[in-house]
């Protein structure tokens, strides 16, 4: 029957007898990652004999589980948690940027070296620059008079009038 | 490229478009050099006023300068306008006896911003004063608001 048995693990490393002895351990949970690999390569094979259903269905289901489990729960779940952790960092750090740049608003003004921050000051400075720009219209238009045509005719008749 | 890596890029180029663009507009120009060189000395008045402090004129900046008696300023003044000058529009401009009086200036767009450099000199060049101007409104409006005759 050994015989048998040794046969049909031919090629898994182990021998019925000692997948009969790592199957007890398996039950009282003592088993390691790779002794379980060995029972299940050994329990896999076909013409096992009866003995070992029980122990195929457990092992079968467990592994059958196993493979749910992988492909549905862990790359939906984790890889969202990871980019929505990492939309959230991008937008945290955006919004920090943006408040620490944007301006403030100013008012003030530097008279002789000497900062001034009243607003109506502030403004009544601003307004005197702008007048100083504004009163420029008024150079071009006495520029202009000058030569004005009824002003150049009365000028040039003036020789003759002897005035 | 590994993935942390391209995560930093993607993180560095979000922050670079998050930043307000407007911050530099002003620092482009040559004429930002005669705020920083003399906007603090004795005979020099410089204002700065922006955001809600402009609300009646729709502007979002406004820096003016007035420089009393210092003819270096006043060349080194016109050499910043000229070189700020370049690819701009000119408004306007008067000369007079040969010497720059008045220039108004259109700086292209930024930010979807319109910046406008005013510049005057009497004819004596004593008094020298630089405006500087940022506003979302129309060229035309903005000045019509300003240099209108009181």
């Amino acid at each position: 029957m050994d015989k048998i048995m040794q046969f049909f693990s031919k090629q898994t490393t182990i021998s019925a007898a000692e997948a009969d002895a790592l199957l007890e351990k398996y039950y009282e949970g003592f088993t390691s990652a790779e002794e379980e690999r060995l029972l299940h390569l050994f329990l896999s094979q076909p013409g096992l004999p009866e003995r070992y259903e029980a122990d195929r269905a457990m092992m079968g289901y467990f592994a059958s589980e196993k493979q749910v489990l992988k492909p549905v729960k862990r790359p939906v779940i984790i890889p969202m948690i990871r980019w929505a952790s990492v939309a959230a960092a991008l937008i945290g750090g955006i919004f920090l940027v943006r408040s620490m740049m944007i301006e403030k608003p100013q008012c003030y003004a530097y008279v002789d070296g000497v900062r001034v921050t009243d607003m109506t000051a502030v403004k009544a400075e601003a307004m005197q620059s702008i007048d100083a720009i504004a009163a420029g219209p008024d150079e071009v238009a006495q520029t202009t008079k000058q030569f004005q045509t009824q002003q150049i005719v009365k000028d040039q008749l003036s020789v003759f009038s002897g005035n | 490229m590994r993935r942390s890596t391209k995560l930093c890029f993607l993180l560095l180029a979000m922050m670079a478009l998050a930043l307000p663009q407007h911050l530099s507009a002003q620092k482009d120009l040559q004429i930002s050099k005669v705020f920083d060189i003399y906007g603090k000395k004795r005979g020099v008045t410089m204002v700065e006023l922006s955001g809600e402090m402009l609300g009646d004129y729709n502007l979002s900046l406004f820096k003016s300068i007035v420089i009393n008696d210092d003819p270096a300023a006043g060349d080194f003044i016109r050499k910043c306008i000229a070189k700020d000058q370049e690819g701009a529009k000119k408004v306007k401009q008067v000369i007079s006896s040969g010497n720059l009086s008045t220039i108004i200036l259109q700086l292209p767009r930024k930010s979807r911003l319109n910046r406008l450099i005013l510049y005057n000199a009497t004819s004596s060049g004593y008094k020298i004063t630089l405006v500087y101007l940022e506003s979302r409104d129309e060229v035309d409006d903005i000045l019509n608001l300003l240099l209108k005759k009181k």
